[in-house]
């Protein structure tokens, strides 16, 4: 009776245990369920926020940082009434970059272009507008529920450089890796007054240190032209006009305290010569591992700022001579800052604004005076920027929203969070 | 059992604080005081407080924590506001702040936006209150606010509020007893011109010193320097001044935007016989005397003091290897010194006073151990692309020579090809570009073409922001090699007007002038262009004509020339070794023939004279551009002609070492001097560091 009673009781927890390990097994063995698709209602870890050049739209990007969702986003904002527009939202990879805008000749946005580096792409979007404002395409066929883009509108950046040299320097030649920078040049000038506007497009890989330069023909679509490497770590990029075939690039490097000059020639045969430029170094304080970050130019395009993490601070540059940016100032700020943007509370007058990742704070610093003049507390983890309708738009990482911040100093709401979208 | 032990691990670990606490407990000081009190807690002032060993506190504004960090210097201890929240709590502050200052009574607390008010205000803390209460007395105020002083109007205390409200700025005196019922429209006021930045007042209080960014609707445009008379209304300006040569500029293709060197506050001597004001663009100290005259203290005397070089290039203030943040007078037995801090994150000390062992004043005190001026090994870009000699081994490219350090005596040596002339105090810590062809720096510029000259077929380019001559532009009769500057114009559109086309065009100046340059073929084939072949402003750029421009980081593009009216002439005492082209010697047979590759020096196949001709000086140093070679025709070795924007590239470091330290870390403007000690804060590590000036180290460093 006893061992009856024994083995029915051993029994009853093999049964369990084995029970239990087939549950777990067969949970572990069902990976052909797919992520679900990203809700346009929700931001998930954006990173990213652009304003549209009518000042009407912001448009904020979704990474799908944890994988949860199949795909990040881009979403539209509305600017006058604050109101997320998942109609015009569209699926792109997940870990997005930075995103810019195309404007046409009349100062329209019509194309953005966005780079996602968990699959090394470019994706190039259009602009529509539609009933509801405005919405992003990129598929010829008509999407039911969110717009998700072809694959003719994605191009593989990765081997680009490797393929436009020749087949022994193959070898030294480096991926392209992790696509993150980006930004739009000003028209190039045409064979005659009726020719087709030509933007340069500039890619910069945050991994290998790439730098990939494109066209963008008369549809849009980027046709890669030339390559240079510079370091791993590329974070954003700004272009200057010297001449209309002539243009400097700056771009921002977050490993090394570095800033890359980089010349650029777009000849009248469609050729580009590329020239790197020794980099613009600073005398280094400290050494914390994380260096320069996103950047803008002053409103009178004399003076470049930007976020700097070796100490914290806002770096103040200015256009020497030749072109090239010289070090002027560093206003000391605290924790981890992201990126910049300015704005001015009145003519004459600029401020510059400036995300901070660790203590959840958009600085406000007058750069003239060099001095901090408000701290204002958003949402956890601030990292985009835009600023639209006298307000700004911050891109609040871990927390998944958007806090929009009233800047119009005659508002009584000045530099307060005004809304936190989610 | 082992079951409600794993419970009991679950409701440890599901209860355990999952909360990082920070480590840095001054997240972002923007401003800092130290005040002193003895044992029964009474205040001392500074010299009270050394004779009396006083326990000191020091007042840091967080604008990170919108607080007071309170800090115990001798414990190194940080008051906690709040006891029930973890970590060390600042005193709430009540909104932004920027500027900070202390007296025997009170610390002040500048804002910009006051949390309730939210506008700028004032916020005081009775230091009678510490330890029982942190109630603030608030004084609204008006405008932007920048900085705050104490003073003294009328014998009565006052705090100082400099504010700029539009494009003007004003002073404020609040009375200490009546703050928080201060109506400003009844207070002494001055009015400040331009942008208003820093302010600092005089040991007795009586004169505040102020500096601001004059605009286009005030008497001074650019840096200002004023002094206030605050037992009157006098307001005495005066412009700071750009740096001569060394002046930085910010370029865009309108113009030229002067650039700002104001950094932090005046400091005053104590006598208020001497006011030092830190400065960026490039990093110095500038010297006044009480009444804002300006001292040169570059100037050379007969005795051989000074800096003839800076002197020279019109600077003449302290140079600092980099901006200045903070500076402080400090009595070293009991000769005036100062402390400086600097972007760099060290610090320095400067010689005020004459003593017996430095007879000269205002310079940087120099370290025992003194360096040996250097320059490094040589770079040259070719081709776009940037070769070290340390790897490059291409005698097809010019160069200084062999790329080695030569023992020219006891005393002096050549690196790499080139030899210094000038003393290691006289030379400045800078990187050099030699460029074959290279662009004059600042005549990347748009201008317009004219034809409308009396004389015909003359063209002009003209430029009215320009002064080609304070560029050093030279035309056919300026120029030693008779030859004019080359100018290279870019249409917007490729050109085609018969003979003219092209994306770029090139001319010779025939005739230079302040703001128009005469073109002239520079080829035959090309012709000036007419009128209505291309329309509008063109980009256009100025290159040194057959020679090398030599360009320094901060001594620019060194040459005597100046405008006159229209005309360009060469400035009076100006330094003959002011030059900046460089030319290559050319070998005897037209083909280039030289005797061996790479070429050496005394090569029989160039003249002598030539040869010599060609040694390229300057104030700091000499060198000779020595051509490519390779194996030409029947495998004779013959030059390379080099190819334009071929670029040769090094730094000259000078043997000149200062006396000071690393902070290692970004000093903010407020430093407090306590006898021989200073108390800092370094805004990159949120630090408060301790500097012996005496024996110029640091002592110590706290969170």
């Amino acid at each position: 009776m006893l061992n009856r009673t024994f083995l029915g009781v051993q029994g009853l927890v093999l049964v369990c245990v084995l029970g239990i390990a087939t549950l777990v097994s067969s949970s572990g063995c069902d990976n052909i369920t797919r992520a679900p698709r990203p809700d346009p209602a929700k931001f998930t870890y954006p990173s990213t926020v652009v304003a549209d050049s009518s000042g009407d739209w912001v448009y904020v990007v979704s990474t799908n940082f944890d994988g949860s969702n199949s795909g990040g986003t881009i979403v539209p904002i509305e600017v006058s009434t604050k109101k997320v527009v998942s109609a015009g939202a569209v699926e792109v990879g997940s870990f997005a970059g930075e995103m810019a805008l195309l404007t046409d000749a009349d100062g329209v946005s019509t194309k953005a272009y966005i780079a996602i580096r968990d699959d090394d792409e470019l994706i190039h979007l259009d602009l529509v507008r539609t009933d509801e404002g405005i919405a992003f395409a990129c598929s010829e066929s008509e999407n039911k529920g969110l717009a998700i883009c072809d694959d003719s509108r994605r191009l593989e950046v990765t081997s680009l450089m490797k393929d436009s040299v020749p087949e022994d320097l193959q070898e030294d030649t480096p991926d392209a890796g992790d696509p993150y920078a980006i930004a739009i040049g000003a028209p190039l000038p045409g064979q005659d007054d009726d020719s087709a506007q030509i933007n340069p497009l500039y890619l910069g890989s945050l991994l290998d240190g790439a730098l990939l330069i494109f066209t963008l023909d008369s549809d849009g679509t980027p046709v890669f032209r030339k390559g240079a490497t510079l370091a791993p770590g590329i974070h954003s990029i700004i272009e200057r006009q010297v001449t209309p075939r002539n243009r400097v690039l700056i771009v921002s490097n977050r490993i090394q305290a570095v800033i890359h000059i980089v010349n650029v020639t777009f000849n009248s045969d469609g050729t580009v010569d590329v020239v790197v430029d020794e980099p613009v170094r600073w005398d280094q304080v400290s050494s914390t591992g994380d260096y320069f970050r996103g950047m803008t130019l002053s409103l009178d395009g004399t003076a470049l700022y930007c976020a700097f993490n070796s100490p914290s601070s806002l770096a103040i540059l200015y256009f020497g001579q030749d072109g090239r940016p010289v070090p002027r100032a560093l206003v000391p700020l605290y924790g981890k800052v992201g990126y910049v943007a300015t704005y001015a509370p009145e003519p004459g007058r600029e401020l510059v604004y400036v995300t901070e990742f660790t203590s959840d704070a958009l600085y406000a610093v007058d750069p003239v005076s060099m001095l901090l003049v408000d701290r204002i507390p958003i949402g956890g983890g601030p990292y985009g920027l835009a600023i639209a309708g006298d307000m700004a738009w911050v891109a609040n990482f871990e927390e998944g929203t958007v806090s929009v911040v009233d800047l119009d100093p005659t508002s009584e709401n000045w530099h307060q969070e005004i809304e936190r979208l989610k | 059992m082992r079951v409600v032990a794993l419970l009991l691990l679950l409701f440890i670990s599901a209860c355990s604080d999952k909360i990082d606490y920070e480590t840095r407990l001054i997240k972002l000081p923007v401003g800092m005081v130290v005040t002193c009190a003895d044992d029964s807690g009474n205040q001392l002032n500074q010299e009270d407080c050394v004779s009396k060993s006083g326990i000191k506190t020091a007042w840091i504004l967080d604008a990170g924590s919108r607080g007071l960090s309170i800090l115990d210097i001798t414990t190194k201890l940080h008051y906690d506001s709040d006891s029930f929240v973890p970590g060390f709590n600042t005193v709430p502050v009540g909104g932004a702040p920027i500027a900070i200052r202390a007296d025997l009574q009170n610390v002040y607390s500048l804002l910009t936006v006051d949390d309730v008010s939210k506008g700028p205000s004032l916020a005081v803390l009775p230091l009678s209150n510490l330890g029982k209460s942190w109630d603030f007395i608030r004084q609204p105020l008006t405008c932007d606010v920048k900085d705050l002083a104490l003073g003294k109007v009328a014998d009565a205390p006052v705090v100082l509020v400099l504010g700029t409200c539009g494009a003007h700025s004003k002073i404020w005196a609040l009375p200490v007893a009546d703050l928080g019922d201060v109506d400003l429209e009844g207070v002494d006021t001055w009015d400040i011109p331009g942008i208003a930045l820093k302010m600092e007042t005089s040991k007795d209080g009586l004169s505040a010193y102020v500096t601001s960014i004059g605009t286009d609707s005030d008497a001074i445009f650019g840096d200002i320097l004023s002094k206030v008379d605050l037992a009157g209304t006098t307001v005495d300006s005066v412009a700071i001044g750009d740096a001569g040569r060394l002046t930085g500029k910010a370029y865009d293709f309108e113009g030229e935007r002067t650039v700002s060197r104001l950094r932090g506050r005046p400091a005053i001597s104590p006598d208020g016989s001497i006011v030092y004001l830190p400065l960026g663009e490039p990093g110095a100290i500038a010297v006044f005397d009480g009444d804002l005259e300006r001292l040169d203290v570059n100037a050379t005397g007969e005795d051989g003091v000074g800096n003839k070089y800076l002197e020279e290039l019109g600077f003449k203030d302290i140079l600092l290897s980099s901006p200045a943040v903070a500076v402080v007078f400090v009595t070293i037995e009991e000769s005036l010194r100062a402390i400086a801090t600097m972007e760099n994150g060290t610090f320095v000390r400067i010689v005020v006073e004459p003593t017996e062992e430095f007879l000269v004043t205002h310079v940087l005190e120099p370290a025992e151990e003194q360096g040996t001026s250097a320059a490094s090994s040589i770079s040259t870009r070719y081709n776009g692309e940037w070769f070290s000699s340390a790897y490059l081994n291409r005698s097809d490219l010019p160069s200084f020579g062999l790329a080695e350090i030569k023992v020219l005596s006891d005393e002096k040596k050549s690196y790499y090809g080139i030899e210094f002339v000038s003393e290691p105090k006289e030379m400045l810590n800078e990187t050099w570009v030699v460029t074959n062809e290279g662009v004059i720096p600042g005549t990347r510029r748009v201008g317009t073409l004219e034809f409308d000259n009396p004389d015909a077929g003359v063209v002009q380019l003209v430029d009215e922001d320009a002064d080609f001559c304070a560029l050093g532009v030279l035309d056919s009769d300026s120029s030693s090699i008779g030859i004019g500057d080359i100018v290279v114009l870019t249409p917007n559109l490729p050109v085609d007007c018969g003979l003219v086309k092209g994306e770029f065009l090139e001319y010779r100046i025939a005739k230079v002038e302040k703001t128009r340059l005469t073109l002239e073929p520079a080829y035959l084939s090309v012709p000036l262009p007419e009128p209505g072949c291309f329309e509008g402003p063109v980009l256009f750029e100025v290159r040194v004509a057959l020679g090398w421009s030599v360009v320094g980081s901060k001594s620019g593009f060194l040459h005597p020339r100046v405008s006159e009216g229209d005309a360009c002439v060469d400035a009076a005492n100006v330094n003959p070794l002011f030059n900046s082209r460089a030319y290559e010697p050319y070998p005897k047979e037209l083909g280039g023939r030289v005797s061996s590759c790479p070429i050496r020096e005394a090569d029989p196949q160039f003249d002598i004279d030539v040869w010599n001709a060609a040694l390229f000086e300057n104030p700091i140093f000499k060198f000779r551009i020595v051509p490519g070679c390779r194996a030409g025709r029947d495998f004779l070795p013959e030059t390379v002609p080099t190819a334009r924007d071929t670029q040769l590239k090094f730094q000259v470091v000078s043997g000149f070492v200062s006396k000071g330290q690393s902070l290692t870390g970004l000093s903010s403007g407020d430093l407090a001097v306590f006898g021989t000690t200073i108390y800092g804060v370094d805004t990159g590590n949120g630090l408060l560091f301790e500097i012996d000036a005496d024996k110029v180290e640091v002592v110590s460093t706290s969170y």
